[in-house]
């Protein structure tokens, strides 16, 4: 199939103009931010030291902070993003700025969408097209993300009501709202942004695709089962290894085929949000 | 709907068939209908290869997975449990490998067809750059590529098949430089890896050419060991085609020679069948005369002054005879690469001249002669019996061919180290375009045969002898007006005495 962002086949040819020294592959690490990931480990420790002392809520806001922080500025950083350790700063801030709003309570979980409407600017100046955020989005490929995030919510819903007798069960607005904000803010943007956008995209550019699409997944679940809101029981984690391998696979997939990082991120959204809506009868 | 879509929405409807078969039927992990998932993921797989196959056993195990979970979070890892599970790898090894086995297959047969297209559009072609186009062309239908290109060297240069630039110094160029394969698993160019492979098209050792593949996915290994045998055959076809197209260009060039040769001998022969014709008239006319006059004497007296009258007739047409003779030996010797023997000795001009006007003393009525010396004109280095033939032949021409009272002038003057012996007369002149040919053994300009008798070898044999002497002749004339024929001759006290037979070589203008 004709990928949406592929050339046509009688495109430019690069070798006929190019010299081989020319191929500015990155190295493996480089672009790391590294003093951004120095003061944000520094923090996770001091945070770390005061646990006990300190109010519960500022160690949960600043360690969530410090560890989505941490995978936008390191995405930012391995895209060749202009004037990167402005910009990486600017990513942790208003991580940091959504989570405590969330913290606070009712709307100020509406805090979260600074980072991606300040991602959208971004975009729209074609800063981020490395990353795979560009001006345009491909809308068949956007097309084919929903319908790979709907078939997947729809196969939990089935086998959480088959497994675990689980139902729908849509909660208060205000928690909606919430859980919504931080998926599409947080939780599915830094992911992708540094799982597809950069993780594969770094991989990609040396390894086989099949290859590159195992390792970000595999990379990409651990995070998931590393996340404290995940629930330790093994029919979770079975199932939590379950869905998310194949959608990180298919968001792999997505992210080669269309060039762009927004159709993984709408498959991941609506799964997510069935997976907010299951619970028990 | 195209016939892909449909047997992939058949498949589709298929699977869910048995999905709810299954689920109608209790649901059991370890139902037999699961079985009927390997209809279609098998049919996947021989349809649509690795990917189909693939696809469709992901999507049987993801129907099967509420089953199977199911069971897994029920009973733990029971006998059912656990025979749903070995369906799930029993599916996708059926799927993966036999997808992947009809894959092979079909990259196989594709193979060989680009082969075959590559050799086909390289066949019958006589242009090398058309050839190549029509290699491009069937390569980029045949490569699932996002770009093809076909590079060959030209000398310093490398020229890009279908119009395109290859820039020195560029890694198509380098391919072609240094002879070997080239793999970059990304141009570092885009939002999306692009992945690009060079080979050299080997000839006899040393590379002509590269082609080069691009594409946004996967070149494996096995893909680019099959390009560079590819690459080897588009070598192998490009070298024929180079070779046939210079057989072409050869055979066209012979053919052109055999023509200008065959018209070259036509022109010889037509020259020859002249030559006879002309010899045959020049030697039948005198000879007519002479049996004429020759019967007459015998059947008839007549008084002296008559037969004095008639000897001269039959002493002139023997002499007449007897030139041309002389004429055809020398040319003859002459085309041969044979000496002319010239005595060479200081001779007095004025009494060249002198002899001159003895000799033409009886035409002097209807040519008037005019001779001109210049005084104390040094004596030239000439052989006295060839100076004679030269100045007899041309002014005879201009008895033969000027009007009756027109007059004939000789002139002897000094030169730069030569004496220049002009001879001019008041005839018709000659045409343009018969100016450059009259020197020719043979030519007679247009329009004299009639006027004048001749063999047409006096002015060739008389340029001949005035080289031969180291002298130069050109002639000048214009048509109503007259012509001037002047030539040289080097002074006795400028080429030294020498001794009495200097042998020289006379060569006469080609005709």
């Amino acid at each position: 199939m004709m990928a949406p962002g592929a050339s046509p086949q009688r495109g430019d040819c690069w070798a006929l103009s190019h010299g081989a020294g020319e191929a500015r592959v990155p190295g493996r690490l480089d672009g790391t931010p590294w003093r951004v990931l120095s003061v944000l480990l520094l923090v996770l420790a001091a945070v770390a030291s005061l646990r006990g002392r300190a109010p519960e809520t500022l160690v949960t806001v600043t360690t969530a902070a410090c560890l989505h922080g941490a995978l936008l500025a390191t995405a930012l950083g391995w895209c060749g993003v202009e004037r990167a350790p402005a910009r990486q700063w600017i990513g942790v801030l208003l991580i940091a700025v959504g989570f405590a709003g969330a913290a606070l309570g009712g709307a100020g979980a509406l805090a979260h969408l600074l980072t991606p409407a300040w991602l959208t600017a971004l975009a729209r100046r074609g800063e981020l097209a490395r990353l795979g955020l560009g001006p345009r989005v491909p809308g068949l490929a956007l097309a084919v993300g929903a319908a790979l995030g709907i078939a997947l919510a729809a196969h939990l819903v089935a086998t959480a009501a088959l497994t675990f007798g689980y139902g729908m069960r849509v909660g208060g607005a205000d928690r909606l709202a919430a859980d919504a904000a931080y998926d599409v803010a947080v939780n599915v943007l830094t992911a992708e942004c540094f799982f597809r956008g950069a993780l594969f995209d770094r991989l990609h550019r040396r390894w086989p695709l099949v290859l590159a699409a195992l390792v970000t997944t595999a990379a990409g679940v651990l995070r998931y089962l590393a996340d404290p809101r995940l629930s330790g029981a093994t029919e979770v984690v079975v199932g939590a290894v379950f869905y998310l391998a194949l959608l990180g696979l298919a968001s792999c997939w997505l992210r080669w085929w269309a060039a762009s990082l927004v159709p993984g991120m709408a498959a991941a959204v609506l799964f997510f949000t069935a997976y907010r809506l299951i619970g028990p009868r | 709907m195209t016939e892909p879509r449909a047997v992939g929405a058949a498949l589709a409807t298929l699977l869910l068939a048995v999905t709810a078969a299954i689920a109608a039927t209790g649901g059991a992990a370890d139902s037999p209908l699961r079985h009927a998932y390997l209809l279609p993921v098998a049919a996947a797989a021989v349809r649509f290869g690795l990917t189909g196959g693939a696809l469709a056993s992901l999507a049987a195990v993801w129907l099967d997975a509420p089953f199977v979970l199911a069971a897994v979070e029920r009973t733990g890892l029971a006998k059912p449990a656990v025979e749903g599970l070995a369906t799930f790898g029993v599916l996708v090894v059926t799927g993966v490998l036999g997808g992947g086995l009809v894959t092979r297959a079909r990259r196989e047969r594709a193979r060989y067809e680009s082969l075959g297209a590559v050799h086909a559009a390289l066949a019958g072609e006589t242009a090398i750059d058309r050839a190549l186009d029509r290699a491009l062309g069937a390569l980029r239908e045949r490569l699932d590529a996002t770009a093809v290109a076909l590079v060959v060297r030209e000398g310093e240069h490398f020229v890009a098949a279908g119009g395109a630039r290859c820039a020195p110094g560029s890694a198509a160029a380098e391919v072609v430089e240094l002879g070997r394969p080239m793999f970059l698993a990304d141009t570092g160019d885009g939002p999306r890896a692009r992945r690009l492979f060079a080979a050299p098209l080997l000839t006899r050792g040393a590379a002509a050419g590269a082609l080069v593949v691009e594409r946004a996915g996967e070149i494996t290994a096995n893909e680019r060991a099959a390009l560079g045998v590819l690459a080897s055959h588009l070598a192998l076809g490009i070298e024929n085609a180079t070779l046939a197209s210079r057989q072409r260009r050869f055979a066209d060039e012979l053919a052109l020679k055999v023509r200008e040769a065959t018209r070259a001998l036509e022109g010889l022969d037509r020259a020859r069948s002249m030559f006879v014709a002309t010899v045959s008239h020049e030697l039948r006319t005198p000879l007519t005369a002479i049996r004429g006059f020759s019967e007459l004497l015998e059947a008839r007296a007549f008084p002296r002054e008559e037969i004095v009258r008639i000897a001269g007739i039959l002493r002139r047409e023997t002499e007449r005879m007897a030139r041309t003779v002389s004429d055809l030996l020398d040319l003859s010797r002459l085309e041969r690469g044979l000496d002319i023997a010239l005595c060479r000795a200081p001779v007095r001009m004025d009494a060249a001249l002198a002899g001159l006007a003895d000799l033409f003393q009886q035409s002097a009525a209807a040519h008037p002669l005019v001779l001109d010396c210049a005084p104390d004109l040094p004596a030239v280095h000439a052989d006295p019996d060839a100076l004679d033939r030269v100045l007899k032949n041309l002014v005879s021409n201009a008895v033969k061919y000027a009007p009756r009272g027109s007059g004939i002038r000789v002139r002897a003057r000094a030169g730069s180290g030569v004496a220049e012996i002009t001879v001019e007369d008041d005839g018709p002149g000659i045409p343009p375009e018969a100016i450059g040919h009259v020197f020719e053994p043979f030519y007679r300009a247009p329009g004299t045969r009639t006027t004048a008798r001749g063999a047409g070898l006096g002015l060739a044999v008389v340029k001949a002898l005035v080289e031969a002497h180291g002298g130069a002749i050109a002639i000048a004339s214009e048509v109503g007006r007259g012509t001037r024929v002047t030539f040289t001759l080097p002074f006795a006290a400028v080429a030294g005495e020498r001794a009495a037979h200097e042998p020289a070589t006379a060569t006469f203008a080609s005709p």
